[in-house]
């Protein structure tokens, strides 16, 4: 088996597995779970983010990729967040627009510099602290 | 006429014979059709005739391998805090050393199955501890190897493995070629020690050790421009910059530089694991989850 | 007597000859197993063998029973539709169960927050004998919405004192709800940084950010009289960004407090419908 389709594939099945092992409790007919036995390797891609739908993704998102690929991938993961702070950036601008993207990146880096607020968030499963861009947008 | 006789006695004997027997053969007739189901892999459908089983099952005399079914019908569905229900009721209902042995196991397949690492090897001490488990010892140690190369243990795979002397059993040749799969492993797979420690005197080289050199040649040039200006700020006593300069960029780029030759040193080795696991998982034709 | 002889062979044959599993496609069989499944928590298998059941048209089991059992464990899958379709046939019906289903079918809406349906419907006082759990989770499902119009109204309909004292708290518990003003937040943000993020009780937030903005603004004003332009400019720059995302968290931070007081309401107040038997089972099938 080739790496990418053993790597497609692992994600694939740990979705499933995943949302299997969540329900513990039947609520519908379901039917037997792929195996596999390898180990789920998180893949090292830098995912490089090539769907331009606005105008200003063509800007941006180049901006974006070169961005992770000198800088992102090396300086490791500092963000304490998930998603991490590009990735808000990026979802900010897409559910509202570039200058109330902007304001919620200020206001995202503010928190992050604050290290005392940890225990506010509740944690996801790698161990980081969960501050979806959802949860900022106008109700 | 006597030959009427004859037949009628022994018709009306029959009956009541049938009579008394006649819930057991429906007892026996629903085992047959639950395990047909669980055959044909309709593992839900295999889950409700196994209840329907137990629950007619007034003397319990189906109880250990109703449960059992059930259990590895929970299992190959993905419920595992089910199956681990279902598997402690069929201990319950064990009759004998063996019986309680093959709950154990298919309890220890399916840790392995759904990569439960810390029950899995409770579970195995757990099985080469006990006294009345002594009968099955080989078997414990193939999986307690096999358990061990699961979760990327090759050494200790081969100290199992290694237990296992006799010629007699069964998988003799199995545990021979498994050995050479440990051999194989842990001569392909790369230190994880080593490689930070390189990067942490030179950062980028762990990563060029591990076969990553466009990482390890980033991190070098990161880590060396930010010492660079951070020198060239101290020595022209702009020492605030110099100490900006130290903490923001080249702190995190070292940090950066450790965690990814970690992560590579890590997948590497998955990768050498993965390749002997597809393997087992497809090819090996020995007893395995 | 040969004639004789095949008569009871055949007789023999036919009496060796069980179904496949007599258990499971005999209806006498049936009911108690459903019975026991449901009593033990396996109410999509419940459903399914019950299913099969009404199916066979038997007539050893009440078909309003099985009607009954079948809106329950719906209604325990959390399918409200489904479970809606087979207590709404009590609607109707002469069956002594009627009153528990319609009661069944009332408390199906509110779970499956049909609050519209609490508006709708029954909205002429009659009294039947269900009335009373209507007006009961209609005033629960407006709480829940945070609405108190016309709410005392619909209390005067709930005779129970227990129940009458423990609504009449929690509607007095919902106007107390600590609100935050976002304009506020907003303009004390302006004035003095951090300090709008402090008013909705972030405190530690506010006090970074009034930190942050400070020091930036005092680095460039250090800068511009120094003479370093660029220096100057940048630092304004990064002070401006923060200054600007300050005011903007601390609008959206009372907004969250807002909506983080409401969520709490909402749990305590179905904790407390729960505790205090609102959803009670008041048919007990299982021993």
């Amino acid at each position: 088996m080739s790496t990418h389709k053993t790597i497609l594939v692992t994600i694939l099945i740990l979705f499933v597995t995943q949302k299997s092992f969540a329900q513990q409790i039947e609520n519908q007919k379901w039917e037997k779970i792929p195996i596999q036995y390898a180990i789920p390797i998180e893949s090292h891609e830098i995912d490089l983010d090539l769907k331009f739908i606005k105008p200003i993704d063509y800007l941006l998102k180049p901006l974006l990729n070169l961005y992770r690929i000198t800088i992102s991938d090396a300086d490791g993961s500092v963000c304490q967040f998930e998603p991490s702070c590009s990735q808000f950036f990026i979802a900010a601008v897409e559910e509202t627009n570039f200058i109330e993207g902007l304001l919620l990146f200020s206001d995202r880096f503010q928190r992050d510099a604050n290290v005392f607020n940890r225990m506010e968030y509740p944690l996801s499963k790698n161990r980081r602290l969960i501050d979806p861009v959802e949860r900022y947008l106008s109700k | 006429m006597k030959l009427f006789f004859v037949l009628s006695l022994i018709f009306t004997f029959h009956i009541t014979l049938k009579a008394q027997n006649n819930f057991d053969v429906k007892l026996s007739a629903q085992f047959n059709y639950a395990k047909e189901q669980f055959e044909k892999e309709e593992y839900f459908d295999a889950i409700t005739e196994f209840k329907r089983l137990i629950f007619f099952d007034a003397c319990k005399k189906f109880s250990y391998s109703a449960n059992l079914f059930i259990a590895k019908s929970y299992s190959h569905g993905g419920f595992y805090k089910l199956a681990e229900e279902y598997f402690m009721r069929a201990a319950r209902f064990s009759r004998s050393p063996r019986e309680l042995y093959e709950v154990k196991l298919e309890a220890l397949k399916m840790y392995l199955v759904s990569r439960d690492e810390s029950k899995a090897l409770n579970l195995i001490s757990e099985i080469t501890s006990r006294k009345d488990f002594l009968d099955f010892k080989n078997e414990s140690m193939y999986w307690s190897g096999m358990a061990h190369l699961f979760f990327d243990h090759a050494e200790a795979a081969k100290m199992f493995f290694n237990q296992i002397t006799t010629n007699e059993f069964e998988l003799f040749n199995y545990v021979q070629f498994l050995n050479e799969i440990c051999d194989s492993i842990s001569a392909n797979q790369k230190s994880v020690g080593t490689a930070k420690l390189l990067s942490y005197i030179l950062p980028g080289a762990g990563q060029i050790y591990l076969g990553h050199y466009f990482s390890g040649i980033l991190s070098f040039t990161w880590n060396a421009l930010s010492i660079y200006l951070a020198a060239d700020a101290f020595s022209s006593k702009r020492d605030f910059d110099g100490v900006m300069i130290m903490s923001l960029i080249w702190y995190r780029f070292y940090s950066g530089n450790i965690e990814n030759t970690e992560k590579f040193a890590e997948n590497f080795n998955s990768k050498v694991l993965n390749n002997w696991l597809n393997y087992l998982q497809f090819e090996y034709k020995g007893p395995k989850p | 007597m040969k004639f004789l002889a095949k008569l009871f062979l055949t007789f023999f044959y036919v009496n060796n000859l069980y179904p496949q599993s007599q258990f499971r496609d005999s209806s006498i069989y049936i009911y108690p197993f459903v019975k026991y499944l449901f009593c033990t928590g396996d109410y999509l298998r419940t459903s399914n063998e019950l299913q099969r059941l009404i199916e066979m048209n038997q007539t050893s089991v009440n078909e309003d029973t099985l009607n009954f059992l079948l809106g329950k464990s719906f209604q325990k899958l959390e399918q409200y539709e489904k479970s809606d379709e087979y207590f709404s046939k009590f609607y109707n019906s002469p069956s002594p169960l009627k009153g528990f289903a319609i009661r069944e079918y009332i408390k199906n809406q509110f779970l499956n927050k049909n609050d519209f349906y609490f508006y709708k419907l029954f909205s002429n006082a009659e009294n039947y004998e269900w009335m009373e759990y209507f007006y009961t989770l209609k005033i629960a499902a407006k709480l829940r919405a945070l609405s108190d119009s016309e709410i005392e109204k619909d209390l005067m309909n709930v005779r129970d004192i227990s129940r009458q004292l423990f609504l009449a708290q929690h509607i007095a518990k919902m106007r107390l709800i600590e609100k935050k003003d976002p304009v506020t937040a907003g303009i004390l943000s302006a004035i003095i940084p951090g300090s709008g993020k402090i008013y909705t009780e972030k405190y530690s937030d506010g006090i970074v950010s009034f930190l942050l903005t400070g020091i930036f603004g005092f680095l460039a004003y250090d800068n511009f009289s120094a003479g370093h332009k660029f220096r100057g400019w940048l630092f304004s720059g990064i002070g401006s960004f923060l200054y600007a995302g300050n005011i903007y968290g601390s609008i959206m931070s009372a907004k969250i407090f807002n909506s983080e007081k409401n969520d709490k309401y909402r749990n305590d107040l179905f904790d407390g419908l729960s505790k205090n038997n609102f959803f009670i089972d008041e048919i007990i099938f299982c021993p």
